[in-house]
This record gives C-alpha cells, sequence and structure tokens, in this order.
C-alpha cells in the first residue's frame, strides 16, 4: 500500500506542480526573475505572458508612492499603499491603507521639496537637513552636495531625471535669486553610485525663460519636460514645452504640433504630459465637440521623434469612471514597470482613486483602486508614482541601473513601428470595467 | 475537578491520516485552519479518521507543526516570525511539498508563505535550475529560447546560480 501511494506522489512529482501552485510561485517573483522563468517552459510562459496573470502580479508587487505637502501644516509626508483589485480590499474602516515612508518636519512656511520618483528614487531639500537622495524601497537616503547657488530662503528647485544616453541619474537645480535682479542659475549634478567626485555644474546654455516653469517637472526620455502657458496682456495665451535635454545639458523648446495649438484655443481642459510608448505625449481631454460620449475622449500627441518635430495623433476612449466628476482632474503619473501609462483622477471618488493602466499594444485599460489619503487635496499638492513593493536594491544598486521601463521602452522601440491607433474606437469596447 | 474535566472533555480532537498509513491525533480548534479539513468537519465526518491521501507523513508532520505554531494563544508575534523564518529554511522539495499539501488542504497563509520561499529560493536562479527543481522539460526549441531571451535581455543580464538548493 505504502509503496503504491510512493508511486503516486512520484508520479505527481514528474507532472510538475498543479498550474495553480505555479502560479502562486510566479507570482512572488520580482519582474526581472519572472521574465526569466518564460523560457523554462511553454506553459510557464503563456502564464506569464497573460495580461490576467499580470494584473494579479502588479497588484502583489506594485505600490504606489504619494507624496503630500499639505499647505498650512509643518509637515511633508511621503505615503506608500498598495494597489488593489476592489474598493473592497483597500480596507475601508479602521487602518489606513497606507504606511507612512518618510515623515520630515518643514521649516516655517518653507515645505519640503520632492522631486518626481524614478526608478524608486527621489531627491528632497529640506530647510534643515539639506539636499538628500532616498531609496524609497529601503529608506536609505544620501546627503547630496547644495548646488553653489542654493538660495536658503527655499526658492531653489530641483528636478530629477534619467538619461538614458550616458545611463545616469541626473539632479537639475534651479535657483531663483529674486532678491537682487531677477535671476535663474541652472545647475546639474550627476548622481552616479560614486557620489565622491560629482560636483554642480553651472549650466550656460539656456534659451527658455526659466522664471515661467512649473515647480513640477516630468522626465521623459532623458529630457526633462515641462508645459508651459502664458498669458501677456491683450494677447492670446500661448502655450508650449519647455525642455532640458540632460545628455547634451541644455535647454530648449519641443514645438507643440499645429492641431493640437489649435485644439487648445477652444478648451479649457487641463493639459498632461507623460510617457506614451516611451515617447513624450501630450493629452488634453477633448472638449471640443458637443457629442456627449466625446466628452470621454482622451486626445493625445506623441512626439515620434524630437529632431524632426514629428507628432502622431491618437484618440482614445477614457472609462466613464475617470471622468463622472472632477474631470478636470485626472492626471497621469507615469508608467508601470511594463511601460503601461498611468491615469488616474484623485477626485473621482470619496472614498477611493481609481487608476487605469493602459496597454497601448492591445488598446485596453486595466482598472485598479488604491485608498485615499486625508492629505490629498488636488494633483498640485501631491504627486503619485508606481514602485514595486519588494524590491530591496540598496541605493548603489539602484543608481547603477536603468529604470525597468526604461529598458523596456528601448527594446520596444527597435521593435515596433508607429501603431496608430484606431480613434473611432468604440466607447464601450475600450473601457473594462 | 469537576470543572476543570468538563473544559477538557470540550475540546475535540481529530485523527488525521498521512499516505502513508501514519495517523495524527491533533485538536479540532488547530485542525480547522485548514478548510478542507473544517468543510469536513461541518460535514460531520470528524468522528471517523480524516484520510489525507495527498500528504505523505513527513509533510503532514511539518504541517502540523506549523498549523500548531499558528493557532497556539501563547506565542506571541516574534516568536511566530521567528518559527516562520526557520520552516522556510528547509529544503525546497520540502517546501513544494508542503506548498502542494497547503494547497490541497486549503490552508491560505501556510501555501503564501511557502510560495513566497519558493520565489525567494528560485529568484537568482538559471532556468536551466528552475526546470530542474520544478521537473520540467523544455519543450522549447533553442531558437524559440534565444528568442524569448532577446525579448527581453536585461532580464538575463548578470550572474546566476545554478545550484539546485
Amino acid at each position: 500500500m505504502a509503496k503504491k501511494m510512493a508511486c503516486i506522489a512520484a508520479q505527481l512529482l514528474l507532472e510538475g506542480l498543479p498550474e495553480a501552485m505555479v502560479l502562486e510561485v510566479l507570482l512572488w517573483l520580482p519582474l526581472k526573475p519572472l521574465y526569466q522563468c518564460k523560457c523554462v517552459s511553454k506553459a510557464w510562459c503563456s502564464t506569464i505572458s497573460d495580461p490576467e496573470f499580470m494584473k494579479l502580479h502588479h497588484v502583489r508587487n506594485l505600490g504606489i508612492v504619494i507624496s503630500t505637502v499639505s499647505l498650512g501644516s509643518l509637515w511633508s509626508r511621503l505615503l506608500q499603499a498598495r494597489l488593489c483589485l476592489e474598493e473592497k480590499s483597500i480596507g475601508w474602516e479602521g487602518e489606513s491603507p497606507f504606511i507612512e515612508r518618510i515623515d520630515y518636519e518643514c521649516g516655517e512656511d518653507k515645505p519640503i521639496k520632492f522631486t518626481q520618483v524614478i526608478n524608486g528614487l527621489l531627491c528632497f531639500c529640506t530647510p534643515s537637513l539639506g539636499l538628500s537622495i532616498c531609496n524609497l524601497y529601503t529608506g536609505e537616503t544620501i546627503e547630496l552636495p547644495l548646488p553653489q547657488f542654493y538660495c536658503n530662503n527655499g526658492s531653489t528647485r530641483f528636478h530629477f531625471g534619467f538619461d538614458p544616453i550616458s545611463g545616469s541619474y541626473k539632479l537639475l537645480s534651479l535657483s531663483y535669486c529674486n532678491n537682487r535682479l531677477p535671476l535663474v542659475i541652472a545647475e546639474i549634478l550627476t548622481i552616479g553610485a560614486d557620489m565622491t567626485n560629482s560636483s554642480w555644474n553651472r549650466v550656460r546654455s539656456i534659451q527658455v525663460n526659466l522664471e515661467l516653469l512649473p515647480p513640477q517637472s516630468v522626465c521623459i526620455d532623458g529630457i526633462l519636460c515641462w508645459y508651459v502657458y502664458t498669458r501677456f496682456l491683450g494677447k492670446e495665451m500661448e502655450v508650449s514645452i519647455s525642455a532640458f535635454y540632460l545628455n547634451e545639458i541644455k535647454f530648449g523648446n519641443i514645438f507643440l504640433p499645429a492641431d493640437f495649438a489649435a485644439t487648445r484655443l477652444i478648451t479649457v481642459e487641463p493639459v498632461r504630459l507623460m510617457q506614451f510608448n516611451g515617447c513624450l505625449a501630450v493629452g488634453c481631454l477633448d472638449s471640443a465637440t458637443t457629442k456627449p460620449w466625446k466628452l470621454r475622449e482622451l486626445k493625445l500627441w506623441e512626439l515620434k521623434d524630437v529632431q524632426c518635430s514629428r507628432w502622431i495623433n491618437h484618440s482614445m476612449t477614457l472609462p466613464e469612471e475617470l471622468v463622472r466628476c472632477n474631470r478636470e482632474s485626472w492626471c497621469s503619473f507615469g508608467n508601470l514597470p511594463t511601460g503601461e501609462i498611468l491615469l488616474a483622477n484623485p477626485k473621482a471618488n470619496n472614498s477611493y482613486i481609481p487608476i487605469y493602466s493602459y496597454d497601448q499594444s492591445v488598446g485596453k485599460f486595466q482598472r485598479f483602486v488604491i485608498g485615499k489619503s486625508p492629505g490629498m487635496v488636488s494633483p498640485e499638492c501631491f504627486q503619485i508614482s508606481c514602485l514595486e513593493v519588494y524590491n530591496n536594491d540598496s541605493l548603489e544598486a539602484l543608481l547603477c541601473k536603468p529604470p525597468t521601463d526604461v529598458i523596456h521602452r528601448f527594446k520596444r522601440r527597435l521593435l515596433t513601428h508607429v501603431i496608430v491607433m484606431d480613434s473611432s474606437m468604440d466607447p464601450a469596447m475600450s473601457s473594462d470595467d | 475537578m469537576a470543572e476543570a474535566s468538563s473544559s477538557i472533555t470540550e475540546k475535540f480532537f481529530l485523527t488525521l491520516k498521512s499516505s502513508d498509513g501514519d495517523e495524527f491525533v491533533l485538536e479540532e480548534s488547530i485542525a480547522i485552519q485548514s478548510i478542507t479539513i473544517k468543510n469536513m468537519v461541518e460535514d460531520g465526518c470528524s468522528s471517523s479518521v480524516i484520510p489525507l491521501s495527498k500528504v505523505d507523513t513527513e509533510t503532514l508532520i511539518k504541517v502540523i507543526e506549523y498549523m500548531k505554531m499558528h493557532s497556539s494563544t501563547s506565542s506571541n508575534e516574534e516568536e511566530i516570525e521567528n518559527f516562520d523564518k526557520k520552516f522556510v529554511s528547509n529544503s525546497i522539495n520540502t517546501i513544494l511539498n508542503i506548498l502542494e499539501a497547503a494547497n490541497f488542504l486549503d490552508i491560505n497563509n501556510l501555501l503564501e508563505l511557502c510560495a513566497e520561499a519558493v520565489a525567494n529560493r528560485i529568484k537568482n536562479k538559471t532556468p536551466e535550475a528552475v526546470r530542474k527543481i520544478f521537473n520540467i522539460t523544455s519543450d522549447f526549441t533553442p531558437e524559440e529560447e534565444a528568442e524569448i531571451r532577446n525579448e527581453t535581455p536585461w532580464a538575463f543580464e548578470g550572474n546566476l546560480d545554478h545550484s539546485l538548493d
């Protein structure tokens, strides 16, 4: 009897673990080993390539970091929340869905300045502690030298980015020395694993009006971007994108497509910059039409070629939840490590934030939710970014490797030609809720 | 005295039988961490021996150890944490067996603990080593495998571990 059982057990082992358990194990793997496991067998490969599996994997492995600067309070907070699939898994009452990562006391009316989060790294500046780079996975921080023209009164702004050409992280500082002449000084610091030799360098070539740059920048494809709009007295509003090329260390302007400018004249919808297909894209909701379902249309211009200023027009129908109420507060906030863009509307619901990822290759949305923190007021006061929860790389290790979505994007760019999305997409087909 | 004895008689015991034929007597309150066993108890099968044809003796001993630790009211969080740490340091084959048993017995915490442990063990291993651990024969042609490696070359950078444990 026992022999027979042992035989069956051996048989079972030969057949390998049941699929459900393989799935359980794969869900716990970080992205890199997960992709390695694709070549174990055809069955494993098809499991890992399944979008439904990836969705579960994202929920288990990805978190959202929210940096808030509570106006009127002396604290700046960095909160981390888990992505959830359903509202009921957020944890409504009792425990907060957030883990506090950094909580620093600010000086009076001089809040901490956070930069964009890239690859789990962010830079922040406090009046008392100076400038630091922080590894959000481990909480490790390294102090960075202050720029030469640093203004102690809090009027130095920092913009953080990754330059894929040199493979290094860079920090741009803009010091607004308004007490004498209105003067802005730009300096750049390369942040490598070895910080001993790094120092700030003054940026000489400046072709943009630095005073107009908004406080937050987005780094896409090695370019720090700012969406700038200016209104001069008696003139029409002008819009443009100011850029800082991290590799060439120079400022410049990116010219918006002609039809974008035309659309902007008749719309008051907010404009967002995002990384789409690995390129810079400008998006705004279409309000130029009177057709009611068209109100959910997101118009997107993708900058396919920076040199030739070649833009490609896309449009997609947003899930209704994102634009049901407070449609002006929709935002894009980076990408999943696998490259899909993330869209959210922090004000769409009172008790949670709906988040949608959009996979451009199949034209489909996936829905996630995160809980809401009391500190979230408007997109201007906080920024959200996505990161892997179970990463425990050291700060040095992070500084040595590019963000995952950058590696993806390089590959994708080699593979794909231009995919122009079907603009006549049926609204009912596109939302996946 | 009478009170004490009555409190003892209130404890129900179950007998679990491994695939090797060994029997283990366990408090019902501990055993029902397994949803499979809980359902059996609720269906009234608890009077007789519960046969676990898919779990061998060695694995069942481990599973019972785990259930005892995670149900006892005396063990504190730190103790449980240390126990779990030691528990997952078992050989990978043992853990795979426990994982299978946890799946069959429907003990969610144990399933997660083992799945995470297996993932931690295989995350730095070569695909060849992963195949050996899971007893899988590759059904890819060398060309197909090269193609997958080419899709995401960054995933295959760095040194990987060839060992099986």
